[in-house]
């Protein structure tokens, strides 16, 4: 692959409070190269999305380094350098879902003409054009979440974080926004952090999936999914797609994450 | 100098009837500023806003909700206020004023006490009813906006 455009070295999060620390992260390594699609997976409360949110400087490490596109994380929030999918759409309830997707672009100061052209295109793009001028709880949940996606590609980001996107909808309509995902993807030749606790979404989307051990999280294992691409539907029956999730099932039961420090972070297996 | 401090007291009822709107319109339209949802406040972070767009495009219009529900229970509140600004001596107009000439000449025409309070009463609905009907229009948007 290419050149490395996320990099975690040695990063610890502990969140303070009145109830005490709680230590999120512990000594997280890893290096995504530019066209991945890296899935994070883990239990519950193992800070996947805190990882998340470190990349796109949301949070703030309490140690170690954070490069995204050789800059600090600051600098590359500041620069606009991610397009970021919550896992619930975060739409605002007063613009209609063009003038959502239209939202960065407004705040990047674009010249008119893109304002006015880019939402139709990305709106083509996720197949909701004729949705337009709707209001966003006029929208099905998956509907809302394509809106949300086709927002984060406003500014052509050369990254995409997702954090449990596709959580709250139901297998079918998941199992369609993958597919539509991917192609998103290899149409903006976008780079990919994707958070997710399922593990066939994992395995379908990624080049590579990263298992986390539960608190304080770090990283267990990467697993490198081999499968072919594209990704179609038949991928879902091929006897290495049920192998991988095998392994990656296995991996997340195992958690040897308690003997801490042999999670071989960063480079794949 | 007689006229000066009925011009002043003039003022003043619109001076009572606006103490009275101030904190329940102050009090939620803060709490509209900070109640934004987390994640909302997240992608403006994201997308580097200015605390400025952060302002305009995200606290202000999620806040207009509380504001009108603010609004509407200020919108009966400041014709209470208005009335009871003109119940001390001196006012020469006004529906407080007709309140207690009525009041005093119950005995004689009742009707009139009456009549000045059904009005007063309409006044308090008309300003209620044009509140929704601006909430109605400006925050179209809202799934919560009231159907009265």
């Amino acid at each position: 692959m290419g050149s490395p455009i996320i990099e975690l070295a040695g990063v610890d999060k502990t969140f303070e409070s009145r109830a005490g620390a709680t230590e999120a992260l512990r000594a997280v390594s890893l290096t995504v190269d530019a066209g991945e699609f890296v899935s994070v997976i883990g239990p519950s409360g193992c800070g996947k999305s805190t990882l998340l949110r470190i990349v796109g400087d949301l949070v703030e490490p309490s140690a170690g380094a954070v490069r995204v596109k050789g800059k600090r994380a600051h600098e590359a929030r500041l620069d606009r350098d991610y397009g970021i999918v919550f896992q619930t759409p975060v739409l605002y309830d007063w613009r209609t879902v063009l003038e959502n997707v239209r939202l960065p672009l407004e705040l990047a100061g674009r010249p008119r003409v893109e304002r006015q052209q880019r939402p139709h295109a990305l709106l083509r793009l996720v197949g909701l054009d004729e949705f337009a001028g709707h209001y966003p709880w006029q929208l099905s949940g998956g509907m809302q979440q394509r809106v949300s996606i086709a927002r984060a590609l406003a500014l052509n980001p050369s990254i995409l974080l997702m954090d449990e996107p596709f959580g709250a909808l139901d297998e079918m309509t998941r199992e369609r926004l993958n597919q539509e995902l991917l192609q998103v993807c290899t149409e903006t030749a976008a780079t990919v952090l994707f958070v997710t606790h399922s593990i066939a979404e994992a395995v379908f989307l990624s080049t590579r999936i990263v298992v986390m051990s539960p608190r304080p999280g770090g990283i267990d294992r990467v697993v490198t999914v081999d499968l072919p691409r594209p990704r179609v539907d038949k991928t879902r029956a091929q006897p290495r797609f049920f192998e991988l999730v095998t392994t990656v099932r296995q991996s997340l039961r195992e958690d040897p994450g308690l003997a801490s420090g042999d999670g071989r972070p960063g480079g794949p297996e | 100098m007689l006229v000066a401090i009925a011009v002043v007291w003039e003022a003043g009822k619109a001076v009572i009837a606006a103490y009275l709107t101030f904190f329940p319109v102050t009090v939620n339209m803060s709490r509209g500023l900070r109640a934004v949802d987390p994640d909302a406040l997240a992608l403006m972070r994201a997308l580097a806003a200015s605390s400025r767009q952060i302002f305009f495009k995200l606290r202000f219009p999620a806040a207009l909700p509380y504001l009108f529900t603010a609004l509407r229970i200020s919108a009966t509140a400041s014709v209470i206020g208005a009335i009871v600004g003109e119940l001390p001596v001196g006012s020469r107009f006004g529906m407080g004023v007709v309140i207690i000439n009525a009041a005093q000449y119950y005995n004689w025409r009742p009707a009139n006490l009456w009549a000045a309070i059904l009005v007063s009463a309409v006044i308090g609905i008309v300003f209620y009813q044009a509140v929704a009907a601006a909430e109605r229009r400006v925050v179209s948007w809202s799934r919560t906006a009231p159907a009265i």
